[in-house]
């Protein structure tokens, strides 16, 4: 009996352990597992993204609180969505719904990484991350451009309304439990829109485009290397071809005038840059190992980095003199990571006072690359440096404090908790000079004086723009751009064409070096900017096209400092374009598109002649059976890097294995750490810009530089005996990864490109596929394994009045939507789709049309 | 007879309940059906088959107006089983998670009610529910 007893307790014990524990478990989110009860529940669970209307959507009457009017929606076979709406209000609030309807999940996780919120949600793999963001303070500046928007403003109607559809589209999907997977998997729900993440989300395209560690890292290497070696290796102007569009003369005007920082402008604000005579407050330290700037800077999600600098994007247009119609041209195809859902969302508006059509980006409602009615325009990085360090003077005896101008004076201080998933919240604190927010590199600490952090009229520009109708009305809608700098290409119905590089060009004082960190001490401080009359820009050139693809912009002579050799791409895909456009006569639209999927390599070009030189017969170089074959490839070659192309495997690998060849031992000589953990960033390059400018360089002008011997070995070289040890190293690399047969070493079966989730979720990704293309190509693909490349391909061809473009990608987050990645075959094969006005979609096949409805008539 | 009656009434519970979204309802009547259900053996396995059909039932009839398997596909891999394997678990987790919810409460449940009723009275009933069946 009494055993009985003790069995019925101990089988109490055990259901509430264990089946109480499952019924918790399940119940409960625990670490980095959502509440599976709920996210795989099978009616408001994850299921519900498998729901036809939640796969496409179909035509119907919808009721969406805020709108005015009566608005229509239509959605083209592949899901370009058109909207018409009576007013412009209407329009912005139809923009947000439908950008919400697709992409909700990818807009509230762009917003969480711009505002340092990924942690919450994702868990402590992405607190590095958030650190970050918080020390950058994108909230803190998206807040201040909207208490800047003044009440009854076009813009604020713009961020309003667009919130409001947003925020429509939550609600609904809240109640009806319809909310993208992805939300039901991390068991959380998407707060509401606010105007200001619009902004924020603006932030967080600025930092893509131009937050970068070239500056300490190349304090990192003057360390190791000495400062004299680096500024050889890293000049500011490379000795090496150059392709500016903005030729000479250059005018030199009175500097405009801009705040020394972010920050300065905060503390003015905020009144907080004390007296040193005020008591230094306690702060609590920040938790754990204090990570470096580039380490954090590595942790940002790809979608939210541009990681190469050598490889951004391609824009031109060409006037009417140069092409078969008679009327100007314009292409464009920003090159940044690829992702699915992708970056961009494709849209056409038809409103009282905005047509348009373009690639908009899910939170912004405004297109940044597109045309309307009058005029078009495609943007490439500006790629000047507007990111910058400083030094500041500190000393034990004042703590917390820092000497600027004479005086000792307090750090502001933030506290920046930031909540963890499956943890505590985890305090953090972000100390700033009037220079900015204290990262550290190295264990030393800096000052980041980042321009994207100064709160700017970014949206208003772009609003400008849809209503320009000249080149007039397009320049001037630049003329407080911020950061980033950005080349605008523009092309006109008249036949027009220009490229400004929009930008804040910050100017320090004469003795100042920008690219390495500067005094803190008030000296190297921003002292204006450059005028806007001076910055690069060119309009209805001789040469009747304009060209950008992250080149430097303007030639030796320029008598302002923009950027090192290390922040511009290098010019071959530049020099390409030039070489296109100057030779190209009655182009046309195809033409365009032909270019965008050229794999021609100009640096390949240049080089190889000179590696055949030097390994041919008469070099009385023995090269082995395998290698012999491997120069026929190359000798047979034509420069494109095509799939099937057996020379373009080895030309790829020579270039990355001369490229090590040449810099590595002077690394390893000098114990640069870039094999440590956390010190990748340090490596050599195949497509640093600095690097393989001087390579490049010294190849054809200088085969005996002294860089070229190796200083591990006391060896002397010159540059043939360099390219016969990276050639045999390549065949052998090949070898490994091809096999012992170079008939099999085709470029595609070595060279992949995939496109990752945005989410990082590889099951969410398009697996690897043979590509075409390099670093150097206008059709990009940067590494072996490339996720980098074209994201938006478009062509405006103004004779026609007709616009084509492509992404790869779909309209649809939904993995399990035909939208989700339905353009990328067509992508691939650079076969663009028509981007049609609302009527000729209007009839086209198999379209669905949304009536949005205002609340009360759809009531009724 | 009543074992029958019971499974459809506490599925029908469960499905209505989830219809609404409202989970708690499967530990709830796998719970209650120790109490309507004479041994607490056969309770638990009747929570654990109701929790099973009204977890699956939903998504079985979800087929007809949405694609379920091939999101299952995709569920799979973001679990990290890819191929059929993954796409049968993905598509298996509902009924697996309602029956461990049926059950578990229902275990607790019974063990509950082992420990809170007199022996005299459980073995009473449980005798005469037993003698009434034959």
């Amino acid at each position: 009996m009494a055993n009985s007893q003790a069995g019925k307790w101990i089988n109490l014990a055990l259901s509430l352990a264990v089946g109480g524990g499952l019924i918790y478990g399940l119940s409960h989110a625990i670490g980095p597992v959502p509440a599976l009860a709920q996210a795989f529940h099978p009616v408001t669970g994850v299921w519900t993204s498998a729901q036809n209307d939640q796969l496409l959507p179909h035509t119907q009457d919808l009721t969406v609180p805020g709108a005015e009017q009566e608005v229509q929606v239509v959605f083209e076979k592949n899901g370009t969505a058109h909207i018409q709406a009576n007013t412009n209000r209407d329009a912005w609030l139809a923009i947000g719904y439908v950008q919400a309807h697709f992409r909700l999940f990818q807009m509230d996780l762009m917003r969480r990484q711009g505002a340092g919120l990924l942690s919450e949600v994702i868990g402590p793999g992405a607190l590095e991350a958030d650190k970050l963001q918080r020390q950058l303070g994108l909230t803190r500046t998206a807040e201040a451009e909207w208490a800047a928007i003044q009440d009854g403003s076009e813009v604020k109607e713009v961020l309003e309304a667009y919130a409001e559809g947003v925020n429509a589209v939550i609600d609904e999907q809240k109640e009806a439990h319809t909310l993208p997977m992805m939300f039901k998997i991390l068991g959380y729900e998407p707060q509401a829109w606010k105007p200001q993440d619009t902004l924020l989300m603006k932030g967080v395209l600025a930092q893509m485009m131009s937050l970068n560690d070239t500056t300490i890292t190349r304090v990192v290497l003057g360390e190791k290397l000495g400062a004299d070696r680096v500024a050889e290796l890293f000049p500011v102007i490379s000795p090496a071809k150059q392709a500016p569009y903005d030729l000479e003369p250059y005018a030199k005007h009175p500097l405009e005038s801009m705040p020394v920082s972010a920050e300065q402008l905060f503390m003015e604000q905020e009144s907080s840059n004390k007296e040193a005579s005020a008591a230094p407050a306690s702060h609590p330290k920040e938790q754990g190992e204090t990570k470096s700037f580039s380490e954090r800077l590595q942790a940002v999600p790809d979608f939210a980095m541009v990681t190469d600098l050598n490889a951004n994007s391609n824009g031109w247009a060409v006037s009417g003199a140069k092409t078969a119609s008679g009327k100007a041209l314009l292409a464009g195809d920003p090159h940044l990571e690829e992702t699915l859902p992708s970056v961009w969302f494709e849209l056409q508006v038809d409103a009282p006072d905005y047509q348009f059509a373009g690639a908009t980006v899910p939170g912004i409602p405004l297109p940044l690359i597109g045309h309307n009615r009058d005029i078009s325009w495609t943007m490439t990085n500006g790629a000047t440096q507007q990111t910058f360090f400083y030094e500041e003077k500190t000393d034990e005896s004042h703590p917390d404090q820092y000497y600027w101008n004479g005086q000792w004076r307090e750090m502001t201080v933030r506290q920046e908790p930031i909540p963890v998933k499956g943890g505590a919240v985890e305090a953090f604190e972000v100390k700033s000079t009037i220079h900015g927010a204290m990262i550290e590199q190295e264990g030393k600490p800096y000052a980041i004086d980042w321009l994207g952090s100064i709160p700017t009229h970014g949206v208003d520009s772009l609003l400008q723009v849809l209503k320009a109708d000249d080149y007039a009305d397009f320049q001037s809608a630049f003329r407080d751009w911020g950061a980033p700098t950005m080349n605008f290409v523009y092309a006109d119905r008249q036949g027009d064409i220009g490229l400004l590089s929009a930008g804040c060009y910050p100017v320090f004082g004469k003795d100042s070096k920008p690219w390495l960190p500067m005094r803190g001490t008030g000296e190297d401080d921003i002292i204006g900017r450059i005028p806007f009359a001076d910055i690069p820009q060119v309009y209805n050139p001789k040469q009747n096209y304009v060209f950008s693809a992250n080149q430097r912009q303007v030639g030796d002579d320029y008598p302002y400092y923009i950027g090192t050799s290390r922040t511009f791409s290098a010019p071959y895909r530049a020099q390409r374009i030039s070489d296109l456009l100057r030779e190209g006569h009655d182009l046309t639209a195809i033409d365009m598109q032909k270019m965008q999927a050229d794999v021609y390599n100009t640096l390949a070009q240049d080089i190889t002649p000179l590696l055949l030189e030097s390994l041919g017969s008469g070099s009385g170089v023995t090269l082995t059976d395998r290698e012999q074959t491997a120069l026929v490839q190359l000798k047979d070659w034509d420069y494109r890097m095509k799939t099937d192309s057996i020379g373009a495997s080895v030309w790829e690998m020579f270039w990355e294995k001369y490229m090590e060849a040449t810099f590595v031992p002077w690394w390893d000589k000098y114990e640069v750490p870039y094999k440590e953990e956390g010190h990748e960033y340090l490596a050599v390059n195949p497509g640093n810009p600095s690097l393989a400018q001087d390579l490049a360089y010294w190849t054809q002008h200088e085969p005996d530089n002294a860089y070229f011997s190796n200083p591990v070995t006391g060896e002397k070289r010159e540059a043939t005996q360099v390219m016969l040890v990276a050639f045999q190293e390549a065949v052998k690399a090949l070898t490994e990864r091809g096999g012992s047969d170079v008939t099999e070493w085709q470029y595609g079966k070595l060279h992949v490109r995939e496109i990752p989730s945005m989410a990082q979720v590889p099951a969410l990704g398009y697996k690897e596929r043979a590509a075409g293309g390099d670093f150097t190509t206008l059709n990009v693909a940067y590494g072996w394994e490339t996720g980098f490349g074209p994201t938006w391909r478009m062509v405006m061809d103004w004779g026609t009045g007709k616009s084509v473009g492509i992404y790869p990608g779909g309209q649809s987050e939904n993995p399990a939507s035909p939208w989700y990645t339905d353009r990328i075959d067509s992508w691939w094969s650079v076969n663009h789709n028509p981007m049609l006005s609302f009527e000729e979609a209007e009839k086209s096949q198999g379209v669905v049309l949304w009536r949005m409805l205002p609340q009360e008539e759809g009531a009724r | 007879m009543r074992s029958l009656l019971a499974v459809v009434i506490a599925t029908a519970l469960m499905f209505g309940a989830n219809e609404w979204g409202f989970w708690p309802a499967t530990p709830l009547v796998g719970a209650l059906l120790v109490v309507v259900t004479p041994t607490t053996r056969r309770a638990v396995g009747l929570a654990l088959l109701s929790g099973v059909i009204g977890w699956g039932l939903p998504l079985l009839l979800m087929t007809g107006d949405a694609e379920i398997v091939r999101l299952a596909e995709v569920l799979g891999g973001i679990l990290g089983i890819g191929g059929q394997v993954g796409t049968i678990i993905a598509l298996a987790l509902p009924s697996l998670i309602g029956g461990l919810l049926g059950l578990s409460a229902a275990w607790i449940a019974g063990a509950v009610k082992g420990v809170v009723v007199r022996p005299s009275v459980q073995s009473a009933t449980e005798f005469g529910r037993t003698t009434l069946h034959r």
